[in-house]
């Protein structure tokens, strides 16, 4: 634990120095507001604008949680039949990676022509990027179980269900919340991606509107907004998995792999 | 206890595995009796076949011929009466010591409450009473296969098989660990069948060392080891060990011993 606190020290030293690094060069070089503006500047701009900022990061968080809950919950249902159905396996798996083949961006705008401009677009393009790594790592998870815990629980005339319950579902849920790790950042992306393509509301939605304004300041206020909300998301994830699986060893980096859209 | 005080009973025994090419005869017409409460070691070559018969007689593996008798019934399938530990720990990481010793006891569907004593008394005998609400990986080697000791002995199996239970050890706690398994030998006169690459360790367990050789697997020799109960780690350096272990060794073609 102390070590943690030690390691967040370190982290936020780093980000405050950067803070003030980019501070002191806007000024020295007397950088233009609408090319760089000072950290300052944004952190104004975000005190200014703090309603509509509010506003339209609720809708993002919306769009990012409901397409990050239908990932995991179909992504769940989807795991537990390819490990339990060869069929299945065969019939989901061609499906789930041509759909994570094609780029997200690319099928937005059809997206928006299915189910129109409104928030169920961001929904979906977030559901799409967030359900394949958590079927993957889930279905990994319950794969890769000891053979001789197997062996073990067979040995003693273990029923199909203890097999799931007591050994396979247990063995996946430090797989399946590196997943989940993975999945709500991409939603968040995924719901950005919603939000340029096509929509009035949301943090995407703004950047682009101050993108046409070329209101510099601005852009950054919604993308350090952003970027807390993405934070936010993942830190309640890393909580949760401290909390509900205290047993796991984190291991950061194989969960770091996997990324991409 | 069966009329017979036969625990294991062995006829003819044989495994081939299907192959492309040549099946491949991992077992041939192995045949041995284990009376109960006796202490019998396997030793052999890696992939002689020792865990096949092991796997075999606790019900995980079908054979191709012959017969296996365990407590006078014909293994069809895996029973409740065996307790297994493997050269891993195959401790669950999700669960605690405690909860890992009553794995057995929730699978079998037997009352937690009653067995629960019993859990705390077979980590009493393997000195983890201190570390029953640890997580695994808190432990160290030694200490988690001690636990699985315990989770194989909790729903009171009358055959205790042991696959290379200390193989992953160093050499120091390996020497240890063979004590505590004699005292819980002992204590619980459990028949025990120690499957093992250590001519020394098996030797100075058992009561009978059975020697296989490999391609195809038979068990060329049973050697009856005569040294006096409880054995001592001074033991090991005494003129009558190092003659059963020379003796063993002979039978698998070692000559350097």
């Amino acid at each position: 634990m102390v070590e943690r606190f030690k390691e967040l020290g370190t982290i936020t030293f780093s980000l405050i120095l950067f803070t003030l690094l980019w501070e002191v060069s806007v000024r020295l070089l007397s950088v233009s507001e609408f090319l760089l503006p000072a950290p300052s500047v944004v952190a104004l701009t975000i005190y200014e604008k703090f309603l509509p900022l509010m506003q339209n990061c609720l809708v993002t968080f919306r769009e990012t949680i409901y397409g990050f809950l239908m990932g995991l919950v179909l992504g769940v249902i989807s795991a537990i039949m390819i490990v339990y159905s060869r069929l299945l396996q065969n019939l989901l798996y061609p499906l789930i990676l041509v759909a994570q083949i094609v780029p997200k961006v690319a099928i937005a705008p059809l997206l928006l022509i299915w189910v129109g401009y409104g928030e169920m677009s961001k929904v979906l393009i977030a559901f799409l990027v967030s359900w394949f790594p958590i079927i993957v790592t889930t279905v990994q998870g319950m794969r890769m179980v000891q053979p001789e815990m197997l062996d073990l629980v067979r040995s003693l005339q273990a029923s199909d269900w203890q097999v799931f319950t007591k050994v396979r579902l247990p063995n996946a849920l430090p797989h399946f919340f590196g997943g989940l790790k993975i999945a709500i950042t991409l939603a968040v992306i995924g719901a950005i991606i919603g939000e340029f393509v096509g929509g009035n509301t949301g943090l995407g939605y703004l950047v682009m509107v101050a993108n046409y304004e070329v209101n510099t300041p601005f852009m950054f206020a919604a993308l350090v907004v952003l970027s807390a909300l993405g934070l936010v998301l993942y830190g309640v994830l890393v909580l949760l998995e401290m909390w509900l699986i205290p047993w796991s060893i984190g291991d950061d980096e194989q969960e770091m792999t996997g990324f991409g859209m | 206890m069966t009329e017979t005080g036969k625990a294991i009973e062995v006829r003819n025994l044989t495994k081939v595995y299907p192959s492309k090419d040549a099946p491949i005869v991992a077992l041939e017409d192995a045949s041995f009796e284990v009376h109960e409460q006796e202490f019998i070691s396997l030793v052999g070559h890696s992939g002689c076949g020792k865990t096949t018969i092991m796997k075999i007689i606790a019900g995980l593996l079908d054979k191709t011929r012959g017969e296996v008798l365990v407590n006078g019934a014909r293994v069809t399938g895996p029973k409740s009466s065996t307790g297994i530990v493997f050269q891993t720990p195959v401790l669950f990481q999700w669960r605690t010591v405690i909860d890992n010793v009553l794995l057995p006891v929730e699978i079998l569907g037997l009352s937690k409450e009653e067995y629960y004593p019993k859990a705390l008394e077979l980590l009493e005998l393997t000195g983890l009473t201190e570390f029953k609400d640890k997580y695994p990986r808190e432990l160290s080697g030694g200490m988690q296969q001690r636990a699985s000791i315990s989770r194989a002995l909790v729903h009171d199996p009358s055959l205790l098989l042991l696959d290379e239970p200390f193989g992953a050890l160093d050499a120091m706690t390996r020497g240890e660990m063979n004590m505590e398994l004699q005292r819980i030998w002992s204590e619980k006169k459990k028949t025990s069948l120690l499957i093992t690459h250590s001519i020394p360790e098996a030797v100075f367990l058992a009561d009978r060392v059975m020697v296989m050789t490999p391609r195809p697997g038979r068990i060329t020799d049973i050697i009856d080891i005569g040294l006096p109960r409880p054995r001592t780690p001074e033991m090991r350096l005494s003129a009558e060990f190092t003659e059963c272990v020379r003796a063993v060794g002979k039978t698998i073609g070692l000559q350097y011993l």
